[in-house]
């Protein structure tokens, strides 16, 4: 059997090691087994669940009517969900009533220094002659902020370059004011509200995509005329929607999908913030029933008890007791010889 | 059916197979220190784990039959 103070070298750090990544803190111990086998089971059981729920099992929300009780087990797992505490401070906006979109329903983000992204969407124009140009676009976006430009709205200016119905070479002007989906938001409804005619009734989350649209201009001598409108959407990073808190209707709209599933997926990363807890103790104190190479005491006793000569220690233990109560009892006796009778 | 939605609750009880592995695992592995002795044990409460769950199935099984 190893030394305990030896195996476990300082089992605050260790503790510490454990709680930040699962393993690591047995790495640090250089218990090499326990350390693939904890980071391996717990990790593994994190990211499956994220995966059964597409990603969005872990976030934390702590508002009236929505509460993620349930991220209190899953930070448990260390580094791999603590990335929500960041998340949850870029997802807040600095002051929500300007950020809030009315007409969409959702928080709505600034465009920052502008966009320059691939688009994908739909398109609907009239052209100079007079024709009505309209269809399916796949190209790139670019668009640049004109803050103050009109007040209450955002405003850009900028160029779509692209195929149209993946045929034509096209290159239009686009800006005025825009509606654009947040850069950091879990889910998003990205259905084209203005162009998709009946597929705008039933609403489409995304993650990787952001809603974008804007108008398209044609230029008449030096004035700028409104001559139709770009509907579509733009990717948006990982990082800008792992671990984000999730809004309701995104919320709905993954149990709704999902059903079952969405709930196990929350079961498995729950669970592997608990064992991660087991991990840590380990870390700090050791194997709780020791190393596992002592003997077994039922079969010490069972070996005892096959020598002759020897008493298994239940019948010592029996043996002694008889013994201690031999005098009180011969004491008794010789009291109750000498009392008078009654 | 009724076949579609015996399928699919099949399939949510299989998500818990991994679950007793992790489980028995990392429970043992936070007992013991030799890993010959933790695999042994944790095959050991897998295989608790599981026919446990299985009593519970067949009795709630035979609870809800014809229902």
């Amino acid at each position: 059997m190893s030394d305990y103070k030896e195996l476990l070298k300082n089992p605050i750090i260790a503790a510490c090691l454990a709680l930040i990544f699962p393993g690591a803190g047995h790495l640090y111990q250089r218990r090499f087994f326990k350390a693939g086998l904890y980071s391996v089971c717990i990790m593994g059981t994190f990211l499956y669940g994220l995966h059964l729920g597409e990603w969005k099992t872990v976030y934390l929300r702590w508002e009236i009517g929505h509460k993620t009780v349930g991220y209190l087990s899953q930070m448990m797992v260390g580094l791999p969900a603590w990335i929500t505490l960041v998340q949850r401070e870029r997802y807040e906006p600095p002051d929500p009533r300007q950020r809030f979109d009315p007409h969409l329903g959702t928080r709505q983000s600034q465009l920052d220094s502008g966009v320059k992204a691939p688009f994908r969407g739909l398109i609907s124009y009239v052209e100079t002659d007079g024709q009505t140009r309209q269809g399916e676009v796949d190209g790139q976006i670019l668009l640049e902020n004109m803050p103050g430009a009109f007040p209450g709205a955002e405003v850009a200016r900028g160029t779509f370059t692209g195929m149209l119905n993946g045929e034509e070479q096209i290159q239009i002007d686009v800006g005025g004011p825009i509606s654009i989906g947040p850069r950091i938001y879990a889910s998003e409804d990205i259905s084209p509200r203005m162009l998709g005619g009946e597929e705008a009734i039933r609403p489409t989350f995304s993650s990787e995509r952001r809603y974008l649209q804007c108008t398209v201009l044609t230029a008449n001598g030096d004035e700028w005329l409104q001559s139709g409108s770009l509907e579509g959407t733009i990717p948006r990073a990982f990082l800008d929607w792992f671990q984000v808190p999730l809004e309701e209707n995104a919320y709905e709209d993954l149990h709704g999908r999902l059903g079952k599933q969405f709930a196990l997926a929350l079961v498995y990363t729950w669970i592997a913030g608990l064992l991660n807890l087991l991990a840590v103790w380990d870390a700090l104190e050791g194997p709780a029933y020791g190393y596992g190479d002592e003997p077994d005491p039922k079969e010490q006793e069972k070996a005892k008890a096959k020598k002759p000569g020897t008493k298994a220690p239940q019948d010592r233990n029996l043996q002694a007791k008889a013994e201690a109560q031999k005098p009180t009892e011969t004491a008794d006796a010789e009291s109750t010889a000498t009392s008078p009778k009654s | 059916m009724w076949n579609l939605i015996a399928a699919a609750e099949m399939n949510t009880t299989w998500y818990l197979l991994p679950l007793a592995v992790v489980i028995s695992l990392v429970y043992n592995a936070s007992r013991y220190e030799i890993p010959a002795v933790i695999v042994t044990r944790a095959v050991r409460t897998c295989i608790t784990i599981l026919v446990f769950m299985t009593a519970v199935f067949l009795v709630l099984f035979v609870l809800s039959f014809n229902l």
